[in-house]
């Protein structure tokens, strides 16, 4: 067996614009640089936002590949390149295929998607076969709701690929919030390979004293804070959560827009929050994760990264996933519930962490309803009662592989 | 899929970054320019550079990001951050490019600076795409000076850049301008290409300075007063230099003198270098910023620049008018020192040494100020219109058409939101 100092790490991480899954690679390349100083570690990815990979632990690198999603949000554009994406799918899969035969990792980690972006890891995984490097996927808790997701493998093949080319499949999350063996219809090769992980966060040993953080915003107790993630949809909740406020005047409320919230829909909240004295609107706030912990109730959407923010400082809760109307911001023609971020949502209400809704039927009354159940609930347990340490299992695990 | 009848076509640029962004800065300026002249057209930039916070890509250009590199001596590198052999990473970096060439198959490639590229990484991709793809234009962009003559010549002999430029390259374009150097004859490239090297004039960047007077008030100058700025493109290298100047105004303003000097650090400088010169630049009528997205303006807003003597800050400097105090890199190549003294005979700056003491470099500042304004006719500064015109005229009138996919594949959800 190797020295851990000696190993070699590649992580291929997908292309979305913005930070979640960039922020959750470096996360689980800093956990396992913790357990393996000395070790080498090469993140791979398309994504247009690697200046923010400045936290990178060291001894690692990154290479950027074409980019071949848009870039999301407002302003989308194309890709980048005047390609075909059968072209730049092609591209991807060579550049990544040669770095690694070069490298040969001792493990190769696939971030979500098995196939790539657009298929083009397939290649690469076959070839790997043929190397001693060992390959795991990591699934988010929910990769999409289960339906689609079995729809999509079917028709992608993917099965075949976690029978035959894959080591291991990490779950992001846990089994009573998302079954994956159930959920997906794994065969019994493939749900012999899973693991449980928890959710992949900011580690909580970060999370400010609540005093600390309540006096920098000027306040006497613990508010109810609103947060809605970039904001670029978040309006709807914010105006129910204000309209919920209302009927707790003396209990401060935080209303956070988020940075990609349209001006007009900004002024809306703003113009909503006039009414509640009680009620202030934020455009951002730094440290989220501390703020949550020191709120008395925290009302968001169901996207992983707050989902996951939420269970490691052992914040109370009502979950309400995204809902999409036509016409809006960031819908690409969809509408209803957020079909991820529900299934979410109602696995983690099923576990007594947090309190869900019908977002469907989103209001005021509801969710001032919701918050009350929430609020009468004992505080959950933080993260670390529930050993929910995602990145550092995902490292230990990834280090059991490439020692096994 | 409906075939579309498409014409395009693909350019490869390979950006030498050993050390600052001045490379990758020129190769992003070439390469966004040709796609906006061939619409339709891609232009992938291998670069070895780390994130660049603010870095801007043009529109039709994209980055494939290899293994960083760090430059320790001549021809001599090692991995900046992965931790493997240098083997390894060489062998990376090889099938990285390798790879891109094959699969991304350009009509035009543009080499930067190394004609052989580091380690001698790109002599087989380029044999081979010329074994592949006769019709392709393979073409050497070098700035005005590389170092010391006798020391370039040597070392492109010995490390293989003579014979890789003379045996797989079809032109090389010179990004200078001979009234100032005659770099063809210095570094010999006549005789590896004869009749296809080309000056080009020096490369400038086109953005347009916004309001002057508004930049200053901004910065809370008054009519009258005299606005400095000290500026030296990344940065990473630029403390001693800085730190000399900003000493300098020190005395200026100890002296009575109301003028206010703006520091811009660069993203590269390390943090704590950053962090001395604001603690130099307390009680002084000075601005210090890491970065600055209105670099242009702020620099037609000054009345002189204070810089080293790398490439891209003298050539702004000179398209903006500025008066420039330069302070030259001393090594570890002789190129800053060069460029200095070239562009000082031909009165196009002031030079002090990096040696000279504060208050020397306080007497240069006023001597920069009062210098006449250009006697003799400016060098040539429309470089890239000339390299963008030598670059379209290498190219098939034709051009390429996209192979149009037939069995493009379901999109996927791939642009989840975690």
């Amino acid at each position: 067996m190797r020295s851990r100092s000696s190993l070699r790490f590649a992580l291929f991480t997908h292309d979305a614009f913005g930070l979640g899954h960039v922020r959750r690679s470096t996360r689980i390349l800093r956990a396992l640089a913790e357990r393996a100083p000395g070790a080498s570690f090469l993140l791979i990815t398309g994504s247009p936002s690697t200046h923010l990979l400045s936290r990178l632990p060291e001894g690692a690198d990154f290479l950027k590949l074409p980019t071949i999603t848009t870039s999301g949000g407002k302003g989308t554009k194309p890709p980048t390149l005047a390609l075909s994406v059968v072209e730049l799918a092609a591209l991807r899969g060579e550049i990544t295929r040669r770095s690694l035969s070069a490298f040969q990792p001792d493990v190769f980690l696939v971030d979500n998607f098995p196939l790539g972006t657009r298929h083009e890891l397939l290649p690469v995984l076959k070839e790997l076969r043929d190397l001693p490097t060992r390959t795991a996927l990591g699934l988010r808790d929910v990769v999409d709701p289960p339906e689609k997701v079995r729809k999509d493998w079917a028709k992608q093949g993917v099965h075949d690929v976690l029978d035959r080319l894959y080591d291991r499949i990490l779950v992001y999350g846990m089994e009573k919030v998302l079954d994956a063996a159930e959920a997906y219809e794994l065969s019994e090769t493939a749900a012999g390979k899973l693991r449980y992980a928890g959710y992949v966060t900011e580690s909580p040993d970060a999370i400010r004293p609540a005093a600390e953080v309540l006096g920098e915003l000027d306040l006497d107790r613990p508010p109810l804070v609103g947060t809605v993630g970039g904001g670029g949809d978040g309006r709807p909740l914010l105006e129910a959560f204000l309209e919920a406020a209302a009927r707790r005047p003396d209990t401060p409320a935080l209303a956070i827009t988020g940075e990609l919230m349209s001006p007009k829909d900004r002024a809306a909240v703003r113009e909503a929050a006039a009414a509640v004295p009680s009620a202030r609107v934020l455009d951002r706030h730094d440290d989220l994760p501390s703020l949550m912990a020191a709120a008395e109730l925290v009302v968001s959407m169901g996207g992983y990264n707050t989902t996951g923010e939420i269970l490691a400082v052992g914040a109370r809760a009502v979950v309400v996933p995204r809902t999409w109307r036509s016409g809006e911001h960031d819908a690409k023609g969809k509408t209803g519930v957020d079909g991820e971020q529900a299934v979410r949502a109602e696995g983690l209400a099923r576990m007594g962490l947090v309190t869900t809704l019908d977002a469907s039927r989103l209001s005021g009354e509801i969710l001032a309803a919701a918050m009350e159940e929430a609020a009468s609930r004992p505080q959950p347990p933080a993260a670390s009662a529930l050993s929910l340490d995602g990145a550092g299992r995902v490292a230990e695990l990834l280090l059991e592989l490439a020692e096994g | 899929m409906a075939s579309e009848d498409r014409r395009t076509c693909r350019v490869l640029l390979y950006s030498h970054d050993g050390f600052g962004l001045g490379h990758l800065r020129r190769n992003l300026n070439v390469a966004g320019r040709l796609v906006h002249e061939l619409p339709g057209s891609s232009a992938l930039v291998l670069a070895g550079l780390p994130g660049i916070p603010g870095l801007q890509l043009p529109e039709g250009v994209d980055l494939v990001k290899l293994p960083s590199i760090r430059k320790v001596a001549t021809e001599t590198w090692e991995p900046r951050s992965l931790r493997v052999a240098d083997d390894r990473l060489r062998a990376m970096r090889r099938e990285l490019i390798s790879a891109t060439i094959e699969s991304f198959d350009p009509d035009l490639v543009l080499i930067d600076y190394l004609p052989a590229g580091v380690w001698g990484e790109l002599v087989e991709p380029l044999q081979a795409l010329r074994a592949a793809r006769p019709d392709v234009k393979v073409v050497l962009g070098l700035r005005d000076i590389l170092d010391e003559p006798e020391r370039t010549r040597g070392t492109w002999a010995t490390a293989g850049h003579d014979a890789a430029l003379a045996r797989l390259y079809d032109r090389a374009l010179v990004y200078g301008d001979p009234a100032v150097f005659d770099s063809v004859e210095a570094y010999g490239l006549g005789e590896l290409l004869p009749g296809r090297v080309s000056y080009t004039g020096y490369l400038c960047a086109e953005e347009r300075p916004g309001d002057r007077r508004l930049q200053r008030a901004k910065l809370g100058v008054a009519d009258g007063q005299l606005l400095h700025l000290i500026t030296a493109g990344g940065g990473a290298d630029a403390f001693p230099m800085m730190n000399l100047a900003l000493r300098a105004f020190r005395r200026r303003q100890a002296a009575g003198l109301r003028e206010h000097v703006a520091v811009v650090t660069g993203p590269l400088m390390p943090r704590e270098q950053v962090a001395r010169l604001r603690r130099l630049a307390r009680g002084l009528s000075a601005t210090v910023m890491t970065t600055s997205s209105r670099l242009t303006t702020l620099m037609a807003a000054s009345d002189l620049v204070i810089t080293m003597a790398a490439y891209n800050t003298l050539t702004d400097a000179l398209r903006l008018q500025v008066p420039i105090l330069s302070i030259p890199r001393e090594g570890p190549s002789a190129e800053q020192t060069m460029r200095a003294a070239l562009f000082e005979k031909g009165k196009l700056l002031t030079r002090v040494s990096p040696a000279a003491s504060s208050s020397e470099v306080a007497a240069a500042i006023d001597r920069a100020l009062t210098q006449p304004r250009l006697v003799a006719p400016p060098p040539s500064l429309d470089g890239l219109e000339h390299a963008i015109d030598q670059l379209c005229s290498l190219l098939p009138a034709e051009g390429r058409r996209l192979r149009d996919s037939e069995d493009e594949p379901e999109p996927r959800g791939a642009e989840g939101h975690a």
